[in-house]
């Protein structure tokens, strides 16, 4: 919006300046017109005057105040059409009027009054031109030029004043349409200069609006496509456990009858069985809302020893029954942390449970640790679960966090699993802004390192069990 | 039949589900609890239920026709608190999120589907 206002401001800047050209271009016109009138009529008039001088035989008689004798009034009649002269005064040197061409006889006009116009010029040797307007005067032209120049005779001498009426319509006409082109040109140019930036200005601008009602729209069409796969992934979730309510709930109440050897070693098949089942289906629906970005965390208040022991509590019997060993070590004095314990538990419950799997001899070993600098309140919580399992080759271990894919795909077979558990456990890490990398040596085990940032609570006084925040 | 720890406490105990195969499982479990239950089959018959009797805890599904177990169990709360029944959600819906949904509107535990006896039977003793 900013933008747009700018865009209204250098527009009524446009104006302004545009209108301030106009008027200065009208100034500037008609002094150039004005101006280019007066040097027509003086170069007219000097040519009038050189004419004079050459073809007025005893002008100074005339100068003296005598009467124009019949050769000279031929003279003087032709003078009146020459070069486009249409009136003329004779004046003396001195500025006295002598001969009007319009009047010969002099019955308008008083022969021998003074006229300083006229005699100023002698002294400054230099043509003197008035432009005037004749529309309101019977005889003249619309607009005409009144020159007063000297006739100055062959030897340099001034012979006589005259006064020059040349017709200027049609040289302001054609002056005046000069300037009118030119000023035009120069309009449009700059118009143009200020026009074209406008447009362009405005059309980015346009642009960049239509672009941005595209984004909020493809924005939207995103977030509604995201809700629908939040909203399928919860409906899912819910129409997968409801059956499995009844499957296990029956299991349950089963293992409390009394049933003979046989049927509770097919109860027991019937208990692991619908047990992998439903954790297929939450890895199936993390996995799902991990794609529908529709993961929300939740931030627990954990300590970080008790809260390792719960989510491995499976662990040691796992690896009992394997005949491997398993141990947890966390750094002693860890402040309290904050971070969403159930994701957190599903993180560690997939390495541990993956290390347990995969490996037959020797063991698994957690350590976890909590790094920070100083006093600062937020730190990296580090969790390295290692096995002496089989290991990964390097070529292989960005494989592992690829979806369903196994390192040996016939140990799918013999491992089990769906192949979703390391890249969903990876995908959490990454939506609480973290990760999980692997080292490993094939033939000496692998370790896979979850890292994430979390804030520092400082230490709890109740170190028994992490408590879920009301928040 | 093997012995399972019972409740020392006689609570009333009404059990909400649209599905009769919920209620049912969540019927015999009860027993082996050592508690007998009546039974609603939307939030509007719980709320019903809840206002003419004199429960001691709900067991309360979330996913309902007509009136859902939230808004079952905010009716129940607006007439009855403080001295109401506690409210326990018994839900598939088993994300944090619905958990954090329920402890708002007021329930006073989560027992996510499928019920495991264990955590059924502790909830209740610590009704």
């Amino acid at each position: 919006m900013a933008v747009k206002r700018r865009v209204v401001a250098l527009s009524t800047a446009g104006v302004f300046v545009g209108l301030c050209l106009v008027a200065v271009g009208i100034w500037a016109t008609s002094a150039f017109v004005d101006d280019a009138v007066e040097r027509d009529a003086s170069r007219r008039s000097l040519e009038w005057s050189n004419f004079a001088a050459e073809t007025l035989t005893g002008i100074n008689a005339i100068v003296a105040g005598a009467k124009p004798d019949m050769e000279q009034q031929e003279t003087l009649a032709r003078m009146a059409e020459f070069g486009g002269v249409f009136r003329f005064k004779i004046f003396s040197p001195d500025g006295k009027l002598r001969f009007v061409s319009d009047d010969p006889n002099a019955e308008s006009v008083s022969l021998g009054s003074h006229n300083p116009a006229a005699a100023s010029v002698v002294d400054g040797g230099q043509p003197y031109t008035v432009v005037a307007d004749g529309t309101n005067k019977p005889n003249r032209p619309d607009l005409y030029s009144e020159t007063y120049l000297p006739i100055v005779g062959a030897d340099g001498k001034v012979l006589a004043i005259a006064e020059t009426y040349l017709d200027q319509t049609e040289t302001t006409k054609a002056v005046r349409n000069e300037y009118l082109i030119y000023g035009l040109v120069m309009m449009s140019l700059v118009f143009l200069a200020l026009l074209i930036p406008s447009v362009a200005l405005l059309l980015t601008i346009r642009r960049l609006r239509e672009r941005n009602l595209e984004l909020d729209a493809e924005r939207v069409r995103a977030q509604q496509a995201d809700l629908a796969k939040t909203q399928f992934v919860a409906t899912v979730s819910h129409e997968l456990r409801t059956p499995m309510n009844g499957i296990i709930g029956a299991i349950q109440l089963l293992e409390l009858a009394d049933l003979d050897e046989d049927d509770v070693d097919s109860l027991e098949i019937l208990k692991t069985c619908s047990e992998s089942q439903l954790s297929l289906i939450e890895e199936l629906l993390t996995f799902g809302s991990l794609e529908a970005d529709g993961m929300n965390l939740f931030e627990d208040v954990i300590e970080l020893a008790p809260a390792m022991k719960t989510a491995t509590g499976f662990a040691t019997i796992a690896a009992a029954d394997k005949g491997i060993s398993f141990d947890v070590d966390v750094a002693e004095n860890t402040p309290a942390l904050k971070a969403d314990f159930k994701r957190l538990q599903q993180i560690v419950v997939n390495l541990v449970g993956n290390a347990i799997k995969f490996t037959e001899t020797g063991g698994v070993t957690l350590h976890a640790a909590l790094t920070s600098t100083d006093m600062s309140d937020t730190g990296v919580l580090k969790v390295s679960v290692m096995d002496t399992g089989p290991g990964i080759p390097l070529s292989e271990q960005a494989r592992v966090f690829e979806r369903f894919t196994q390192v040996d795909e016939s140990s799918t077979r013999s491992a089990g699993g769906t192949g979703l558990g390391l890249p969903i456990a990876r995908g959490i890490a990454r939506v609480m802004g973290g990760d999980i990398t692997l080292e490993s040596t094939p033939g000496k085990g692998s370790t896979f390192v979850l890292e994430v940032p979390v804030p520092i609570v400082g230490r709890l006084q109740d170190t028994t069990n992490s408590k879920r925040d009301a928040a | 039949m093997k012995e399972f720890e019972k409740i020392g406490a006689n609570l009333k105990v009404l059990a909400v589900d649209d599905e009769p195969m919920n209620v049912k499982i969540l019927q015999k479990m009860l027993r082996h609890c050592g508690l007998d239950c009546e039974i609603a089959r939307d939030g509007v018959e719980a709320v019903e239920m809840a206002l003419n009797h004199d429960y001691d805890v709900i067991l309360m599904d979330i996913n309902m026709p007509r009136m859902d177990g939230v808004a079952a169990a905010q009716e129940i709360a607006k007439h009855l608190n403080p001295a109401g029944p506690q409210v326990i959600a018994v839900t598939a819906n088993a994300t944090s999120e619905m958990e954090q949904e329920c402890a708002q509107a007021g329930f006073s535990g989560f027992i996510p589907k499928p019920v495991r006896l264990d955590q059924l039977r502790a909830v209740l003793a610590a009704a």
